[in-house]
């Protein structure tokens, strides 16, 4: 059955992060939403979506969803066996509502078509030089003749690239790709067959149409194939794999009971892990990380080598942090007292105990660092080359962790940053933001926050003093559901951690990157769902991921598509 | 085979647009002959953007129209000051005035060479509205649609770290409103994709043109049946998506008809062309690519995208003391005169790599002898003024090149409020395509005054 109606109570509680993120800042601070998106931004306006008690479902839009660089990746190579690597040279996704992978966003350019037909070419080439045997299991020269060993080969490896058995109009535009290449050989003709299918929308899209709704209802389920293919992508972003297509074969996805099971199934797997860590990549900016330079004079320690290990750190923390089975709550992201480090990582901190290369769970100080707010690959991406930054620090928390947008600098204004000093602290230079009328009414959103901070330099190391005076590590939420004081990175972690904005904060965002789309004010049920399975598990993150596939968003659609049809 | 007549015609279209009819003994005219017989070399367009604006007190020529001396800032394209336009005074009112979304950062870069206002969207830039991508078709484009139908790339987008952002920051080059055509910053992609056929045994590229048209005709087929049953807002995608096959096929069927310094250029290799101190190497290969290519005849119109708007790179090999990125130095004041001597600098050492470009394109000679300088025009656009003021009057646009004898160069051109919209205009005619407007006409008089 569809998620139980006592899921659909009004969730304008839930919502308070989102309401609070209406505040003002010498304007507004909003929503990156507005109307006329064609309900690709999120709800919009001081109406939170609701859920309605005693609704039917209520999926929200769905649209086709081009695979991204990531997804054809692992599809060729789970359907053909490449890992050349193919799809690195395709233009990278428009980021859009903080995600690669936002379904309106996925178009294709005279660039990206040309690229697939590149790339096509060189997958195709490969398989059939060097796994013909397993690619095509009949033989051509044998009795049944080559014409049925082709068509064989056309309706098995055209199910596994377009996820569902083929239909007419399918088999006929392979038909004649193999019928043109076979003029010259028998190989030439599967080879056409599988560049064919590599560029043909049934393989680079997802594309759905539904089960067949009830008469009059506005919503249909998915069908069984398309439904694997929604399980695979979410969970794994790949193709399905084995088990799912013979549930798909047999009938067996449209019950949200036998979904839930196969979902319990694959989250247990690493490629689950993969899709949780690419969600923490974007989130959390962490792709950002191994490219961090920084100043030599100013951070002699720091290296580009630094950069990488940094990043790693934060990785190993999360994958630890979340898929823990004793915790794996999002409070740990934020307080946990320990981290990974190796060698020269260790070294570079100041942590006794830790040699060689490879990277150990290793214990933290517990009186400034914990979680990863304390850690050197995101303190360093927030901070400036030759010098901490406070605004983008307190700009992360506010915009990352608590879903608030905060408009950039009038455009008009000139600025000035304050210039490094050899007797000043930051925070003293920094004071002029607050005194500076043009710059205070959004600034005191930021710097307050990102003051807090200020024990870490920009490089991510630990400082009891900053030109010879004592750091103040004081800071202050204000405009959240937290509110108050707090003194240094790790109170901050754990004001956060008990933050129900924060919280919804995490889920929106999931939603979005879930389902390739911003919420509407027709996912309020859904959104609801996510959260009450996050809460009824006492936060863990991993049950995000689990929850996606219990709404109306994910088990339904809409019978009549985005935009009407033509 | 019949494949390999159809790579003969393939070759005659890429070299002057005569594809069928001709009497046998034509088509088999070595290409090198057939191309010193074309009655003119052919006319080219290229854009050389780079980010977060100018200074003017040291861009700014001193002087009349043709008496004039270059600033410190030009000074390195002295040796082509008889082949530049200097434009002062020229403003991108679109991107200033016109009461669409966007910071000034993103509407001087959405508009730079649309002349039009951006789309409503989800990117929350500076104080305006959140925005989408350009309203609108970009003016390479629209030349390219008249004098890049024939070559193998109808335009070639080239990137120097520009444009991962994915937003409209990123992008200088429209196919249409929300059509980006994204730089690529990879010289080894770029050589693949533009070389890889340059030199290759005749008969190999024949077969291997008539399987593409094979395989581009059944996944177009694949398209033409599926695209109808969806919804409209799905639709659009995958039919904007079939064109760009259908203009595919009718691309590769085209190879490069050579030129008389066409030569393949050596492959770049792996290339680690996204560190900050890659920037300048990267930058040399993509502009030596682009010269190639055009050269090949593979295209004759091209983007050179250095960073992209907000661009935040180091530029420590102009000076070491240039620590902060260069989007960060532009934030400052006009009173920190340390930051302006140093933006300065990076803009000098903009100036030199435009003086590259230009010194490449004098020096490959064209089939009639004359230079492919003489036919090309150059523009080179920012998305602001000046960066501090986030401004967009008083742009620094520079015009450079003979563009066929259609402009008069050596000039030193100062405007009050003139539309950048009719300087785009202006391109469109020099390059031989009529229009009175481009963008948004409510910005547009005609073509610039006195260019």
């Amino acid at each position: 059955m569809t998620i139980s109606n006592s899921f659909r109570t009004a969730t304008a509680c839930l919502w308070a992060g989102a309401m609070l993120a209406q505040l003002s800042c010498t304007g507004v601070v909003m929503s990156p939403g507005r109307s006329g998106t064609g309900g690709d931004g999120p709800a919009t306006g001081t109406t939170s979506p609701l859920c309605r008690a005693g609704a039917g479902p209520s999926p929200g839009p769905s649209y086709v969803r081009r695979l991204t660089r990531l997804e054809y990746s692992n599809t060729v190579r789970d359907l053909l066996g490449d890992t050349s690597g193919a799809a690195d040279r395709f233009p990278a996704e428009e980021i859009r509502l903080g995600f690669d992978n936002n379904a309106q966003a996925l178009t294709v350019s005279p660039v990206l078509a040309e690229q697939y037909l590149l790339a096509a070419e060189a997958i195709a080439t490969s398989a059939v030089e060097a796994s013909w045997s397993r690619l095509v299991p009949c033989d051509p020269a044998g009795p049944a003749g080559a014409d049925a060993c082709a068509k064989q080969f056309i309706a098995t490896f055209g199910e596994a690239a377009y996820r569902r058995p083929l239909d007419a109009d399918d088999t006929a535009a392979l038909q004649a790709a193999f019928t043109a290449g076979a003029a010259t050989d028998f190989k030439t003709g599967i080879r056409l067959v599988i560049e064919t299918a590599l560029q043909s929308p049934r393989f680079l899209y997802r594309v759905e149409f539904g089960a067949a709704p009830a008469a009059g209802q506005p919503v249909a389920k998915l069908d069984d194939w398309e439904m694997a293919s929604r399980l695979s992508y979410l969970l794994w972003h790949t193709m399905p794999d084995a088990e799912l297509i013979a549930g798909a074969r047999a009938g067996q996805l449209s019950s949200a009971e036998n979904i839930g099971a196969e979902a319990r199934r694959m989250i247990m797997d690493p490629r689950a892990h993969a899709v949780v860590a690419d969600f923490n990549a974007q989130w959390l900016h962490l792709g950002e990380i191994g490219a961090v330079e920084k100043d030599a004079k100013i951070f002699p320690k720091f290296s580009p080598a630094t950069a990488g290990l940094m990043r790693e750190e934060t990785d190993r923390f999360l994958e630890d942090a979340i898929w823990d089975p004793d915790g794996g709550d999002l409070a740990s992201l934020f307080t946990a007292p320990y981290t990974f480090v190796n060698g020269t990582l260790a070294s570079y901190y100041g942590l006794a105990g830790v040699t060689g290369t490879a990277f150990v769970k290793t214990p933290v100080d517990g009186a400034f660092r914990g979680g990863l707010l304390t850690q050197g690959g995101l303190l360093s991406l927030l901070g400036k080359a030759n010098q901490t930054s406070p605004v983008h620090r307190g700009k992360f928390v506010r915009e990352q962790l608590l879903c608030m947008e905060l408009p950039p600098p009038p455009a008009d204004l000139m600025i000035k940053p304050p210039e490094l000093s050899a007797t000043l602290t930051t925070r003293q230079r920094f004071e002029q933001h607050a005194a500076d009328g043009s710059c205070s009414g959004c600034h005191r959103l930021m710097d307050p926050l990102g003051l807090g901070f200020e024990r870490f330099d920009g490089a991510g190391l630990y400082r009891d003093t900053e030109n010879g005076q004592p750091v103040d590590d004081s800071g202050q939420l204000t405009d959240t559901d937290v509110d108050g004081p707090f003194r240094g990175a790790l109170e901050l972690g754990a004001k956060l951690a008990s933050s129900a904005q924060v919280r919804s904060c995490v889920a929106t965002k999931w939603f979005r990157y879930g389902y390739g789309r911003g919420e509407t004010d027709a996912d309020g049920c859904s959104l609801a769902a996510i959260q009450a399975r996050f809460a009824g598990g006492g936060y863990k993150v991993r049950d995000l991921l689990a929850s996606l596939v219990e709404t109306d968003a994910f088990l339904y659609r809409q019978v009549t598509p985005p935009g009407g049809t033509p | 085979m019949k494949p390999f007549r159809i790579d003969r015609r393939a070759l005659l279209r890429g070299a002057g647009g005569i594809a069928i009819g001709l009497p046998f003994l034509e088509i088999m005219t070595p290409l090198e002959r057939r191309a010193r017989a074309a009655s003119a070399p052919p006319r080219r367009f290229l854009v050389f953007f780079s980010p977060d604006g100018n200074i003017r007190e040291n861009w700014v020529p001193t002087g009349t129209e043709t008496s004039f001396t270059l600033s410190r800032i030009l000074a390195p394209l002295e040796a082509h000051k008889q082949r530049l336009v200097i434009l002062d005074g020229v403003e991108n009112k679109v991107g200033g005035y016109s009461a669409r979304p966007g910071d000034d950062h993103m509407k001087g870069m959405g508009t730079a060479l649309t002349g039009i206002g951006l789309l409503e969207g989800t990117t929350q830039g500076g104080a305006g509205d959140p925005a989408g991508l350009a309203g609108g078709i970009s003016v390479d484009q629209a030349i390219a649609g008249s004098i890049g139908t024939t070559t193998k790339f109808k335009s070639l987008e080239l990137g120097v770290q520009a444009g991962s952002s994915g937003t409209v920051w990123g992008y200088t080059a429209y196919a249409g409103a929300n059509q980006p055509l994204p730089p690529d910053n990879n010289p080894s992609s770029v050589f693949t994709r533009v070389f890889a056929s340059v030199g290759a045994d005749a008969g190999a590229i024949a077969r291997k043109q008539a399987e593409r048209k094979s395989v581009l005709d059944a996944v177009q087929q694949s398209y033409a049946k599926l695209n109808p049953r969806l919804g409209t807002a799905d639709r659009a995608k995958l039919d904007e998506h079939l064109t760009n096959i259908r203009d595919l096929e009718t691309r590769l069927t085209a190879v490069s008809a050579g030129g008389a310094t066409c030569a393949k250029p050596a492959d770049p290799g792996k290339v680690d062309y996204k560190s900050n101190a890659s920037f300048p190497m990267v930058g040399k290969l993509q502009t030596d690519l682009l010269m190639m290519a055009l050269a090949c005849d593979l295209t004759r119109v091209g983007t050179l995208q250095w960073e992209q708007s907000v661009g935040n790179v180091r530029f420590t090999w102009v000076d070491p003391a240039i620590t902060r990125g260069h989007h960060d130095l532009s934030h400052d004041g006009d009173t920190a005169t340390d930051t302006i001597e140093q933006l300065t600098k990076i803009n000098v050492w903009f100036s030199q790599q435009f003086a590259y470009l230009l010194d490449s394109l004098q020096k490959a000679k064209e089939a009639d002898g004359t230079s492919m300088l003489d036919n090309t025009l150059v523009i080179w656009i920012n998305e602001l003024a000046r960066g501090n003021a986030h401004s967009h009057d008083k742009m620094p646009y520079v015009l450079a090149g003979g563009a066929g004898g259609a402009l008069r160069a050596g000039r030193f051109l100062t405007y009050k409020k003139a539309s950048h919209n009719d300087l785009l205009v202006s391109c469109l005619n020099l390059m031989g395509v009529a229009g009175t407007t481009f963008g948004d006409p409510a910005f547009c008089t005609g073509p610039l005054a006195n260019l």
